[in-house]
C-alpha cells in the first residue's frame, strides 16, 4: 500500500498517460465488442459532447470566463457547414472547416467587444444574449434555414452510412481536441489562464495581457465547438434551431463539466460520458426519468463539489499524501 | 466523513450506471406503463430479421414527444396506441399466415427533439427490434426518423398526424429510398384548401364580410404552424382570388401571452384572423384575450378547439369561433362518441382528442395490413400491402397515394370545419357533410 501511494505521488504524470492510454484503446476496441448500432451512437453522441465539454472547460474552467452562449457557436458551426453543403454541393469535408471558420468569426463578434470587460456577470449576460439572437435568427429566416420546420436532407460524410466510420471520425476529433487542451494546459498560455482565472488583477500586474489571452482562447473553444456541430450536422442530418442552439443544450454543457470535474481534462469526459448515458439508461424509467436525472445532477453538484473526477483525485491524493505525511512523521520520531 | 461516504456512494453509483449503460447484454422487457399487455418473453436472437419470438410476439415501436411542449400530443397518442394494442389483445391478437400473435408496444420519449427522435427510433429498432415504427406526431422529428428508414428496410415506418409537405416532396424525389415509410395524414396544402374553400364559401353567402381580402395570422413556431401560413395564402390565391397578409405573428409554442399581437391587429384590422396552436393553452389564451380586447375580424382556428376543454375553459369567448380541421366529431356521432367512451374507460383523466383515434386507428391499420401480407417484415411485403390499403374507418378512408401520403376529399379524409354555436361543435362546412347553417360571428 506504501507503495501505491508514492507511486501516486511520484509518478503522477506517467498514470496520467497510462490511464489516457488504456481509455483511448478501449474506445477502440469497442465497435469490436459492442455489437449494437445503437450503442455506438450513444458513444458518438458521449464523444461529441466531450469534445465540447472540454472546449468550454477550456474557457470557463481554467481561464474563469463563463460563456453561456457557447451553444450558439455548436449551432453556427452546425448550420453553416450544412448549409453551404446543401446549397453550393460542397463537400461535407470542406464545409465542416468553413462552418468551424464561421463559428470562430462568431465567436469574435462577441469577445473580442465583451471579454475586454473584467467584470464576469457581463460576460455571462453578453455571451448569453448572442447565444439567444443567433437561435433566433436561425428561427425567424425560414427561407434561409427552414427555422423549426428543420433542415433535413444534409450531406452525410459517408454515402455508405455505416455507424463505425462515424464513431471513429468523432474519436479522431475528440483525441485531437484532447490534445489541444493538454497541450494549452501544459504551456505558459495554461498557465497565464490559470493566473488569470485565479486573480486578473495580479496577473495583469505580471504583465499578462487579460483580453488578449481571453480572446485567443475563446477563439480556440469556438474552433472546436463549431467543428464538432459541424460534424453532428453531418451526422444526424437534421437540425432544428431548437436542437443545436436552444439553451437547453447549456446548461447540458454546464451540468457536465460540473459533475464531472470543472478545471479538470477528465472532468468533462468523464460528465459527458456520465451524463449521456446515464439519460440512455434511464429510459426505462419512462416519466421519472427527467425527474431522477435531475435530482442526480442536484445531489452531485451537492455532494461533489468538485465532480466526480476532482473528488476521486482529491480523495486518492489526500488519503496518499495523508500516508506520506505519516511515514514522514514515524521517520522524525524514529 | 458522512460527506465523504455519500459522495463515494454517488461516485459508485454513477459509474454503476455508466457502465450498464455501455453494456452489451440485452434486458428482458418486463411490463411497464408504456407497453401493452401481453406475454413478457425474452427477447429472440440479435438480427433484424427476427421481429417475433416463440411465444408469438409482434413488436411495435413508438417515438413520441412524451414531455416538453408537445407532450399533450404525445400522451394522446401514447393512449390512443395502447387502448389498440389492449383491445387486439384482449381479443385474441392478430392472425399472421395462420398463426395468432399478441402485440407488445414500446413508447419512448423523444421530448420532441429532432436529434433525440434519431436515437429513440435506432433503440427501439436496435434494441427492442421492432418491427414498426411509429415515428413521432411531429413533422420535425418524423423528417429526422424518415432519414434513416433506409437503413432499416425491414421496419415499416408510419407516422401519426403529421402535416408537413415536406413529406411529400422528398418522398417524391426518391421514393425508392423511402419505400417502407408512409404517413397516413394529409398535408399542409390540404389544409390551407380547406382554409381557402371556406373563407370563398363563407364570404358567398355572407357569413363573413372579405371584401378587403386581408389576412393576419398568428401560429405557432413548428413546421405545422409555418406550413400551414404558406398554405393558407396559397389557397387563398386560388379561391378567393389573392390575399393581403397584414400580419404573420409566429409565436413559441405553448405562449399564453397574445396581447401584443391583438393590439396590432386591432391597428391593422384584417378581415380575417387564422390562428394555429397545437396545445389548448394557448388556443384558451387567445381566445379570451381577443374576447377581452375586442375585434372586429374573423377568427378561424386550427386544431385547439378540437382538444377537450376547450369550450368549458373558454365559455361565451368562443361563441361564433370557425375552426377545422374537424376529423373527429366526438359530440354529434355516435361511433366517435363511443370511441370517447372506450379512452375514458381506460384513462379517465385523458385530454381527449384527434390523436386518440389517429393513433388507435394506426395500430388496427397495421394489424390489417400485417395480416393480409401474412408477414411483418417490411422488405418482405408489409410495406407493399401497408401502401395499397383502402382503409374505411370511422373518420374517412385512408388511401395513400404515390408520395406515400393520405388523400384528402370528400371521399377520403375529409378537412371539415365547424363553429361553436350555443357552446356546441355544429359542422358547417362543406356542405354536403354540414349538418349546420354558419352564422355570423358576433
Amino acid at each position: 500500500m506504501q507503495n501505491i501511494y508514492k507511486l501516486i505521488l511520484l509518478r503522477k504524470k506517467q498514470i496520467a498517460f497510462v490511464s489516457a492510454a488504456a481509455a483511448l484503446l478501449t474506445l477502440i476496441a469497442m465497435p469490436f465488442v459492442v455489437t449494437k448500432i445503437y450503442y455506438i451512437h450513444v458513444l458518438i453522441l458521449c464523444m461529441m459532447f466531450s469534445c465540447i465539454t472540454s472546449a468550454w472547460n477550456l474557457i470557463a474552467g481554467y481561464a474563469g470566463v463563463f460563456s453561456f452562449g457557447f451553444q450558439a457557436l455548436f449551432g453556427t458551426g452546425a448550420y453553416v457547414s450544412a448549409l453551404l453543403s446543401i446549397h453550393f454541393g460542397w463537400s461535407p469535408w470542406i464545409t465542416m472547416w468553413m462552418g468551424a471558420a464561421a463559428a470562430m468569426a462568431v465567436g469574435a463578434l462577441v469577445a473580442i467587444p465583451s471579454l475586454k470587460l473584467k467584470e464576469l456577470p457581463y460576460i455571462c449576460i453578453a455571451t448569453l444574449c448572442m447565444g439567444e439572437i443567433i437561435r433566433l435568427i436561425a428561427s425567424n429566416f425560414p427561407e434561409l434555414t427552414r427555422g423549426e420546420l428543420g433542415l433535413s436532407q444534409i450531406p452525410k460524410l459517408f454515402q455508405d452510412n455505416i455507424k463505425v466510420k462515424s464513431y471513429y471520425l468523432m474519436l479522431v476529433i475528440l483525441v485531437v481536441t484532447l490534445m489541444i487542451v493538454v497541450k494549452i494546459v501544459h504551456s505558459p498560455m495554461g498557465m497565464s489562464l490559470k493566473a488569470m482565472r485565479d486573480s486578473q488583477e495580479a496577473s495583469e500586474s505580471l504583465g499578462i495581457n487579460i483580453a488578449g489571452t481571453k480572446i485567443r482562447i475563446y477563439m480556440v473553444g469556438a474552433f472546436i465547438a463549431g467543428f464538432t456541430g459541424a460534424f453532428y450536422a453531418h451526422y444526424m442530418n437534421i437540425l432544428t434551431p431548437t436542437s443545436v442552439l436552444g439553451t437547453a443544450l447549456m446548461t447540458q454543457y454546464v451540468a457536465m463539466c460540473l459533475i464531472g470535474g470543472i478545471g479538470t481534462i477528465a472532468g468533462p469526459i468523464l460528465g459527458s460520458f456520465t451524463i449521456t448515458a446515464s439519460l440512455e439508461l434511464l429510459r426505462k424509467l419512462e416519466d421519472y426519468r427527467l425527474i431522477i436525472y435531475a435530482l442526480l445532477i442536484i445531489v452531485t453538484i451537492i455532494f461533489l463539489r468538485d465532480g466526480i473526477w476532482g473528488t476521486f483525485k482529491s480523495l486518492i491524493i489526500a488519503r496518499a499524501e495523508k500516508h506520506q505525511n505519516r511515514n514522514i512523521k514515524k521517520e522524525t520520531i524514529v | 466523513m458522512m460527506k465523504k461516504v455519500t459522495a463515494l456512494c454517488l461516485l459508485l453509483t454513477l459509474t454503476a450506471s455508466l457502465c450498464g449503460g455501455c453494456a452489451g447484454s440485452v434486458a428482458t422487457s418486463s411490463g411497464t406503463s408504456a407497453e401493452s399487455t401481453g406475454t413478457s418473453t425474452t427477447q429472440s436472437s440479435p438480427g433484424s430479421e427476427q421481429k417475433t419470438t416463440a411465444g408469438g410476439i409482434i413488436k411495435l415501436g413508438a417515438v413520441l414527444p412524451l414531455s416538453g411542449a408537445s407532450a399533450e400530443s404525445g400522451i394522446a397518442c401514447q393512449q390512443g396506441l395502447e387502448l389498440a394494442v389492449a383491445e387486439i389483445n384482449q381479443n385474441g391478437g392478430i392472425e399472421m399466415n395462420g398463426d395468432t400473435y399478441q402485440l407488445k408496444l414500446y413508447c419512448e420519449d423523444d421530448g420532441g427533439s429532432p436529434d433525440q427522435s434519431v436515437s429513440v427510433a435506432t433503440k427501439l429498432i436496435e434494441m427492442d427490434e421492432v418491427s414498426v415504427v411509429y415515428s413521432s406526431c411531429l413533422s420535425s422529428c418524423a423528417l429526422a426518423i424518415m432519414d434513416i428508414c433506409d437503413q432499416y428496410p425491414d421496419v415499416l415506418f408510419t407516422t401519426i398526424e403529421c402535416t408537413s409537405d415536406n413529406f411529400s416532396t422528398i418522398i417524391a424525389q426518391n421514393t425508392e429510398r423511402y419505400v417502407n415509410f408512409y404517413k397516413p395524414y394529409y398535408n399542409s396544402s390540404d389544409y390551407g384548401a380547406a382554409f381557402g374553400e371556406l373563407i370563398a364559401d363563407l364570404s358567398e353567402k355572407g357569413v363573413i364580410d372579405f371584401t378587403n381580402k386581408t389576412v393576419a395570422y398568428i401560429v405557432e413556431d413548428t413546421d405545422a404552424g409555418r406550413s400551414c401560413v404558406k398554405a393558407c395564402e396559397a389557397a387563398l390565391e386560388k379561391f378567393c382570388g389573392g390575399s393581403t397578409t397584414v400580419a404573420a405573428e409566429v409565436v413559441t409554442q405553448g405562449s399564453t401571452d397574445f396581447y401584443s399581437q391583438i393590439n396590432k391587429f386591432k391597428a391593422l384590422n384584417p378581415d380575417v384572423v387564422m390562428t394555429f396552436f397545437v396545445p389548448l393553452n394557448s388556443g384558451v389564451a387567445y381566445t379570451k384575450q381577443v374576447d377581452e380586447i375586442g375585434s372586429d375580424w374573423v377568427d378561424i382556428a386550427f386544431v385547439y378547439p378540437l382538444k377537450a376543454g376547450f369550450v368549458e375553459q373558454t365559455g361565451a369567448a368562443c361563441e361564433g369561433l370557425f375552426w377545422l380541421p374537424m376529423q373527429v366529431d366526438f359530440w354529434n356521432n355516435e361511433e366517435c362518441a363511443a370511441f370517447a367512451d372506450k379512452v375514458y374507460e381506460m384513462f379517465p383523466n385523458a385530454g381527449l382528442n384527434a390523436m386518440h383515434l389517429s393513433s388507435y386507428l394506426g395500430v388496427y391499420m397495421v394489424s390489417d395490413a400485417i395480416t393480409q401480407a401474412g408477414t411483418n417484415n417490411a422488405r418482405d411485403g408489409l410495406a407493399k400491402t401497408y401502401g395499397a390499403m383502402d382503409y374505411q374507418t370511422i373518420n374517412g378512408r385512408y388511401v395513400f397515394k404515390e408520395d406515400h401520403t393520405a388523400i384528402a376529399s370528400p371521399e377520403h379524409l375529409v378537412i371539415s370545419a365547424a363553429q361553436v354555436q350555443n357552446g356546441e361543435y355544429k359542422v358547417v362546412w362543406p356542405a354536403n357533410f354540414a349538418y349546420a347553417e354558419p352564422v355570423a360571428q358576433k
